[in-house]
């Protein structure tokens, strides 16, 4: 189990398992009370609710974003359940006094839930079994649960699960928990569409964006072009004989608009002057963020990771490189957004949130209210890859309805969204290696230095200068070397404002060790297939990593290596004008992927033609679903080599829209493949596991054609 | 007042004429199917159909389709049956799901132009329309599998009339 559980299970949010479980005698007592007066409806667990007329509801905390979690979590709580799933509705948890740790991220969704929510699921069918052993008066082993029925095996009755509710809830909760065979699973392990597709392919689905609720007026949100600065002056002359603009709201470091109709917040955002008074950064630049990075790097950092010693090393350099990753902008088609209205005192918020928890406890801290005056409603999310972590956007729009008393409904240009961050942190990282006189790296010290999320949001994870979240992927380093030394130094970019990005570090340090690696095997004349494999000799264990362990099994990571390069044909054409690329990568112990990817000279240009990945998840909930997640993140992957980055000049962000800060086109995508391994005991993260590899695989194939680096994304050919 | 005929429908709508059509359809009309992404016609999540024509509903102005058919994502079938939607589903293309109006949209003016698209034409017809979760490549299958299902109807429907 990786930090980043630790994080989320020590956190705001407290362990998945203690959600479930502590929370399961209140919502059973809650059930019992209410079906007093109701008499219609079977909770065994906060999560479930089974009506008479069969028809069942469960309630899911975590955000759609487009991983299909509602889906998944259906499938492994109502394949538990031995329901039918045409019977289910999903309803999307709010922060009320029941649900107080909704948080969606780390890739945590399904193996967080896969034990906690089976235990449950499988307790709440044991009762129901046991009701109809009550009915029928036959033993416990004589009642079969199956697609929403209680079997009897010797009589062959059935009775559906409602018809079973009134006896259920008068039933004790079982002590111990029977497991479904897993050969019996229906849903667990196959290819089910998301579940409200229908509704999503008719336009009908609502997303944060689509909220609509009476009286609300609209705004967009001025941004400042630094996290350093504050508004100097407002000239207001140009929207005067705008009969829409309802408000121009100074907030100090933003300015809001408030107008009758959504577009003529964003005709007046254009023709608002603002002019910002810079508390630090007027002249910022990139290339002035770049030197505090190479300042870093002259500093030892603080260590992560140490094998051996590196005592030889001044003396004796082989080899000597620097990578670089720069910021880069989340870009989901879907801006930040959110719907607020106050009334009474009670503050009701709407937004595509990965933090409703969180978002609740800020909002009532503003409005000084108890928690319970707030509530968070979770719409569906237009892409998020961490963005939609932070609750800036929630908080401008309770700020604007405070301000104008009445229900406003806020959105973001796509400008303020590209210029005003959060951005992905920028890191550099420093390689020195010694090898033997095969090849082989007997000393290797690798030290990296990036801002730091934490410093910002979370300042209590930072022990000692110690930011675990930025080594993730860094202090797991998988190959076999005697003398090894990873550090990690935070350098302060207080202008920018970072946050998460679809597995933010874990790309940066993958990026650096998988280009690096790969060199290593180009200088000393090795496959670099094979130079991985050789280097992959013991498990990684990592057992004083803060707050957990890390464990790296070299079995499973070489297993992904050789059958990505199986998939692709692994320099088997030899042409000079094809060329092959590879890279792996370990997610938190728990997902191993590893991507391979052919390249091709076609006249002056280099096309990508194909990108395989071979990717171990330890148990499949849904394979088809995890295989979009994958193929997604090799598109993610390839705009991050072309064209994530955003630059600062003159104190303010150059990019603005999709135009100067592409993402990849559909002309543009190779040919993909996926292989799943899922012999696992245990299912293992998706979302961000698939994504740090695919970088590199790409930079060392685009390597092998062209015979120079890149060690710098994104890459200029 | 802007009198539009959306859907089929003809709509009277109290807005500015220079509202783009996109605010018009979703804060004039609740048709909120039609998705913000840019405001500059850069992304295609705004896609809508014009006399048939698809067309970024976010910089054309609502005046500029007066007289005009105009055709959304709720416009396309009565229960989601198109068969560019029916190929959607079954190819689980929609990740997170904000893009995919806009690229059905694009999707079905391409089929309805040219009921055999290759692979250069769909490149072409589709990369106005970004998807950042990276579902180019089901698109293009769906795109593939609904012309299939579309010639073969086009080939019945020709085959009866004979």
């Amino acid at each position: 189990m990786g930090s980043r559980r630790q994080f989320l299970k020590s956190s705001a949010t407290s362990a998945a398992f203690l959600i479930f479980s502590t929370h399961l005698v209140s919502a059973r007592s809650l059930a019992k009370s209410s079906s007093k007066t109701k008499g219609q409806q079977f909770q065994p667990n906060i999560f479930l609710k089974i009506y008479a007329d069969s028809q069942i509801e469960f309630i899911v905390k975590k955000s759609e974003m487009g991983q299909h979690i509602h889906t998944a979590l259906a499938q492994i709580a109502m394949d538990e359940l031995c329901a039918n799933m045409n019977n289910v509705k999903i309803i999307q948890a709010k922060t009320d006094e029941v649900f107080k740790n909704i948080q969606t991220g780390g890739s945590y969704s399904v193996p967080g839930s896969w034990l906690p929510l089976r235990t449950i699921m499988a307790k709440a069918r044991m009762l129901l079994q046991q009701s109809a052993c009550q009915l029928w008066k036959t033993k416990n082993e004589n009642c079969l649960a199956e697609n929403g029925y209680i079997v009897n095996t010797k009589t062959s009755e059935k009775i559906r699960f409602g018809d079973l509710i009134d006896i259920a809830k008068t039933l004790e909760e079982p002590a111990d928990v029977e497991f479904k065979n897993a050969k019996n699973y229906n849903y667990i392990g196959h290819d089910i569409a998301r579940l409200d597709t229908d509704e999503l392919l008719q336009g009908k689905s609502k997303f944060g964006i689509d909220i609509v609720i009476p009286h609300m007026l609209y705004a967009t949100m001025i941004h400042a072009p630094l996290a350093t600065c504050e508004v100097g002056s407002i000239d207001k002359t140009s929207v005067k004989l705008m009969d829409s603009i309802v408000r121009v709201i100074d907030l100090k470091d933003r300015v809001a608009i408030v107008a009758t109709d959504q577009w003529s917040t964003f005709k007046a955002s254009q023709l608002i002057q603002v002019k910002w008074r810079y508390l630090a950064g007027e002249k910022l630049s990139t290339k002035k963020l770049n030197k505090r990075l190479d300042k870093s790097l002259i500093l030892e950092g603080v260590t992560c990771r140490k094998n051996g010693n590196i005592s030889k090393f001044n003396s004796h350099t082989d080899f000597v490189a620097e990578y670089y990753t720069p910021f880069a902008a989340h870009m989901s088609i879907e801006p930040p957004n959110a719907t607020v209205k106050i009334e009474n005192n009670k503050i009701e918020v709407w937004a595509p949130t990965q933090q409703a928890s969180a978002a609740q406890k800020e909002v009532a801290s503003y409005m000084g209210v108890e928690l319970d005056s707030v509530t968070i409603n979770t719409t569906l999310i237009g892409g998020s890859f961490g963005r939609k972590l932070e609750r800036d956007f929630i908080l401008e729009a309770v700020k604007i309805c405070k301000k104008i008393k009445q229900p406003v409904k806020l959105i973001w240009s796509r400008e303020s969204d590209m210029q005003s961050g959060f951005f992905r942190p920028c890191s550099k990282h420093l390689a020195k290696v010694s090898m033997d006189n095969k090849g082989m790296p007997i000393e290797l010290e690798l030290k990296a230095a990036s801002p730091s999320v934490f410093e910002r949001d979370n300042p209590s994870q930072i022990k000692n200068g110690h930011d675990w979240s930025a080594v993730l992927g860094l202090s797991s380093f998988p190959y076999t070397v005697k003398n090894l030394r990873m550090s990690h130094q935070i350098t302060s970019m207080p202008e920018i404002p970072i946050t998460w990005w679809r597995g933010t570090y874990s790309n940066h340090n993958c990026f650096a060790i998988e280009s690096l690696i790969d060199e290593l095997a180009i200088i000393n004349n090795q496959d670099p297939l094979e130079y991985r494999l050789m280097l992959l000799q013991d498990d990684t264990k990592v057992p004083d990593f803060p707050g957990s362990s890390i464990h790296i099994n070299n079995q499973k990571l070489k297993r992904v290596l050789t059958k990505s390069a199986e998939m692709i044909g692994w320099k088997k054409n030899l042409s000079k004008n094809i060329g092959f690329g590879i890279a792996c990568h370990c997610y938190e112990s728990n997902s191993y992927a590893a991507h391979a990817v052919q390249v091709e000279r076609v006249s002056d240009k280099i096309k990508i033609n194909k990108v395989v990945c071979a990717f171990d998840v330890g148990i499949a909930i849904n394979p088809d679903s995890i295989k979009a997640q994958l193929e997604g993140s090799i598109i993610f992957g390839i705009t991050s080599v072309y064209y994530n980055e955003i630059l600062i000049d003159k104190g303010k962000v150059k990019q603005s829209n999709f135009h100067d800060q592409p993402m990849l086109r559909l002309s543009e995508t190779p040919v993909i493949e996926i292989h799943l391994y899922g012999d696992g005991e245990s299912p293992g993260g998706v979302g961000e596991c698939g994504l740090p590899s695919v970088a590199p695989a790409i930079t060392n194939a685009l390597s092998d054609i062209t015979n120079r680096r890149f060690r710098s994304l994104p890459i200029k050919l | 007042m802007i009198e539009l005929t959306i859907n089929n429908k003809k709509q009277l709508v109290k807005a500015d004429e220079s509202t783009p059509l996109l605010w018009v359809l979703r804060d004039h009309l609740n048709l909120n199917g039609s998705k913000f992404g840019c405001g500059r016609g850069l992304c295609g999540a705004c896609t809508v159909h014009v006399n048939n024509k698809p067309i970024r509903s976010c910089i054309t102005l609502a005046s500029q389709v007066v007289g005009k058919q105009v055709t959304t994502i709720e416009g396309v079938s009565n229960s989601g049956n198109h068969p560019v939607q029916r190929a959607w589903k079954s190819l689980n293309v929609s990740q997170c799901g904000y893009c995919q109006s806009g690229q059905i949209m694009s999707a079905i003016a391409l089929l309805n132009s040219n009921s055999s698209p290759s692979s250069e034409e769909i490149n072409t017809a589709m990369s106005g329309n970004l998807c950042r979760c990276g579902t180019y490549n089901r698109i293009k299958k769906a795109i593939y599998s609904a012309s299939k299902e579309l010639n073969v109807r086009n080939f019945d429907n020709s085959f009866n009339k004979n």
